[in-house]
Formats: structure tokens, C-alpha cells, sequence
């Protein structure tokens, strides 16, 4: 039986001081990672980290995702082999395409995603190794990159993925996979390309760690736990996809009287409009009970690393200590 | 001078645990996280690292912290769990 890993993800829009508390109370939780999101408009994902590896002793620690648009592979190699001097062997690399609506405010386009993430995962991994990097890629070129440092351990790189290519491609060639979803049809029908993927890499499921990055949120109030998604779920609705939102049978014009009110500004209005179906299909959300058997559920479809997303609940610290005494043990010892 | 700190020493064993809790749950709830000074935000790592929150030490630094942060919630936490002497202390320190 595979042993289930968690992990919690954090975003760093509150002070360094707090995620680093936040990630103190996860590692004595029990959890495994911490997964600190990559945006520009939020504190540096780097600095972040560095200052929880620091603070910690066991927990693993990267950026839950980065993007090679903003930030060259080559950088994004040098970073992650530098916060192993400060972790050894606890770092790990969650790449990704990022996000479209930010990526374009600095007038960046996700050009040829599939090869610049095929090639940053080659580029990192070349680095991170000692060997350095020579690559005539579809979408980077590298000629003669090496670290005058050594990096003394291999870095796992996941590959943050939702679309079926992304999917398969994280499958052929990623340590690990991040897929981004919450409901566990959407999950079984990603697997099946990351299962395609690793077969067309000629590699078995064992080499991929399958991590579900999940908007979760957890109360024993049920009430606190849909209060705190709401927003998060409202988010998710008004970004996704028209066959999506279908195949929840959500209606794409609830979907779009979300998305006008957020653009709008009028919060109240949208998230008055997020449905539980919405709450249902985005998040995992509800009592530690419910939570329990959602994740439960996940693990025994493939899921190997469940990453607990934001919103955690309306009190962090203390969904992360229910999770700690309610669900790990219940899925680690059963 | 800070002169609730003094009384941290006279909170029984005990109760240290629950109070350290209320004090960081306080804190890390505040939307005032601006205002806590980068050396107090490094002394809160580094007790909660060593897992000396809950110690003489550990409390003085969430009371400061707690001060700092959310003064009249700090006080009404202190005087919610019995430790009228130190809520005092606390209220005379911020001017109240």
C-alpha cells in the first residue's frame, strides 16, 4: 500500500513571520510539505521559503508553483539549489505555465507552455545536478549554464498541471504531479492522462508522486468551513472553463454573474451567488469528518500526496491542528 | 518599562499552555500584523521553534506582541482567562 503524504499550501500575502509560524504548526502537525505559491503581487516566494527553512527541522519545502515566464529556469535551479544549502534534502519544485490574468498584467504571454515546462524541467534538473545545462529546447536555450556551487542532493521538480497535455506530460517526465482540482471525477479523469503520460515515458506509476492540490477548508462548524471557501470557490467559478462548469452542472451564466461581480468589485454580490454545487465541485470543505472521507476517497483513486489549499478554514492555525489530530492519523495508522 | 511582563512570572504552570494558545491565535488573527516590529516577529519564530511559547519567556513575547497588535482583544483575553493582575498591568502600559 502506498503511504499517503500531505501537504498544505501557503500564499504569501500575510507577513514572512506568519507563514513561518503556519509552517512551525504544520511540520509538528504532521505534514510533509509546505507548498508556497509563486505571484508577483504577494511577498517573494524565495525569501518566504528560506526564512520556513529556517525555522523548520523535517517538513519539505518549494514553490507550489512557480512559472518560467517570469522567472527563467535557470534562476528558478539557482534558487531552489540555494534554499537546499539552507534545507538540505528538503527541498522540492512545483512548476507550472502560472496564471494567465497576472502573467498578462506585466505583458507576458504563456507561449509554447507544453516545451517551455518540458524544457525548464531539463534545464533545472541538468542544473540542480552539478552537470550543468546545454539545451537547444523548443522554448529555452541554454548553452554551457553551470553553478560554481554544488548542490549535493537531486531536487524533485512537480509539474503543476490541468489540462490533458499538461497532465501527460507531468505523467513522462515529472517527479511528482500537482494536479489542480478538488472533486474526484475531475481527479479521476486527470489521472487518466498522467497515466497515459507515464506510459509513454516508458516509466510506472510509483515514479510519479501524485499530489492533488486541493482548495480545501475545514471546520468543525460546517458553517465556518463553506464561509471561508466561499470566497476561494467564487474565485474558481468565475476562471473556469465552460465544460467544466458544465460537467458540474453549473450554469454558465451563474459562472459569469460571478466573474462580472468580482470584476466589479462588489464581493458581496458575487459571493452571495456561489452555490453549494459550486462549494461541492471546487473545494473539499466541511467538518473533519467530511473532509476525512473526501480524502479518504482520493487516496484510494491514486492520489499519493494530498496538498491541503487555501483557504484552510476562516482560522489557519487552527485547521491546520484539527488536520493534525483528525485526519493524518486517521490515514497514516488505519 | 513594561510592567505586565513582571506578572508572566507568577502565571501557574499550568495555565501557561492554554493562555500561550489564546495569545497566538490572537495574533496571528490580527489584521494589524503590520505593526509588530521585525526583532519581536524573529523573538515569536524563535520561541516557537524552541517550543518556548508557553514559557515565562515565550508568554512575555506574545504579550508584547499581543500589545502591539491587538491591545483591547489582549486584555480582554487576559481578563476572559483570570489573569486580572496582568490585564492591569497590560491596560496601564497602553494608557487605558
Amino acid at each position: 500500500m502506498v503511504e499517503l503524504k500531505f501537504g498544505v499550501e501557503f500564499v504569501p500575502m500575510n507577513p514572512y513571520w506568519k507563514t513561518s509560524l503556519f509552517a512551525i504548526e504544520s511540520e509538528r502537525s504532521g505534514f510533509d510539505n509546505v507548498w508556497i505559491t509563486d505571484h508577483y503581487n504577494n511577498r517573494n516566494v524565495y525569501v518566504s521559503l528560506a526564512q520556513v527553512a529556517t525555522y523548520t527541522e523535517r517538513i519539505k519545502l518549494g514553490p507550489g508553483v512557480t512559472n518560467p515566464y517570469m522567472i527563467h529556469p535557470v534562476m528558478t535551479a539557482q534558487a531552489v539549489a540555494s534554499l537546499n544549502e539552507i534545507a538540505p534534502g528538503r527541498v522540492i519544485c512545483g512548476i507550472g505555465v502560472g496564471d494567465k490574468t497576472t502573467l498578462a498584467t506585466v505583458g507576458i504571454e504563456q507561449q509554447s507552455p507544453l516545451a517551455a515546462i518540458r524544457d525548464s524541467v531539463q534545464i533545472i534538473r541538468d542544473m540542480t545536478s552539478g552537470k550543468g545545462s546545454q539545451l537547444e529546447g523548443k522554448a529555452f536555450k541554454v548553452s554551457g549554464a553551470k553553478f560554481f556551487f554544488k548542490v549535493g542532493n537531486p531536487i524533485p521538480v512537480y509539474i503543476g498541471a490541468q489540462g490533458p497535455k499538461m497532465l501527460s506530460l507531468a505523467g513522462e517526465i515529472g517527479d511528482g504531479v500537482l494536479i489542480n482540482a478538488s472533486h474526484r471525477r475531475d481527479i479521476e479523469n486527470a489521472l487518466k492522462f498522467v497515466r497515459e503520460g507515464v506510459a509513454r515515458g516508458g516509466r510506472t506509476m510509483d515514479k510519479v508522486d501524485v499530489g492533488i492540490y486541493t482548495s480545501f477548508s475545514m471546520a468543525e462548524d460546517p458553517a465556518k468551513a463553506v464561509k471561508a471557501a466561499t470566497p476561494v470557490v467564487a474565485y474558481i467559478v468565475a476562471g473556469a472553463p465552460q465544460p467544466l462548469l458544465e460537467s458540474h452542472g453549473i450554469q454558465v451564466q451563474a459562472a459569469e454573474s460571478i466573474k462580472n461581480g468580482i470584476a466589479r468589485g462588489k464581493w458581496k454580490e458575487a459571493f452571495g451567488q456561489v452555490t453549494t454545487e459550486m462549494i461541492e465541485a471546487f473545494s473539499i470543505c466541511g467538518t473533519p469528518d467530511t473532509c476525512l472521507e473526501r480524502i479518504d476517497e482520493l487516496g484510494k483513486i491514486g492520489m499519493t500526496q494530498f496538498v491541503a489549499g487555501s483557504p484552510l478554514g476562516l482560522k489557519v492555525r487552527g485547521s491546520i491542528r484539527i488536520f493534525g489530530e483528525q485526519i493524518i492519523p486517521r490515514l497514516t495508522h488505519d | 518599562m513594561l510592567r505586565y511582563v513582571e506578572p508572566t512570572a507568577k502565571i501557574d504552570p499550568s495555565k501557561r499552555e492554554k493562555l500561550s494558545d489564546s495569545l497566538l491565535d490572537l495574533i496571528l488573527d490580527s489584521g494589524n500584523a503590520d505593526r509588530l516590529t521585525p526583532e519581536l516577529a524573529r523573538s515569536l519564530m524563535d520561541a516557537a521553534r524552541r517550543r518556548e511559547l508557553s514559557t515565562e519567556t515565550g508568554l512575555q513575547i506574545l504579550l508584547k506582541a499581543g500589545a502591539l497588535l491587538e491591545p483591547e482583544k489582549t486584555t480582554g483575553t487576559l481578563e476572559a482567562e483570570g489573569f486580572l493582575e496582568l490585564a492591569s498591568e497590560l491596560k496601564k502600559s497602553i494608557g487605558k
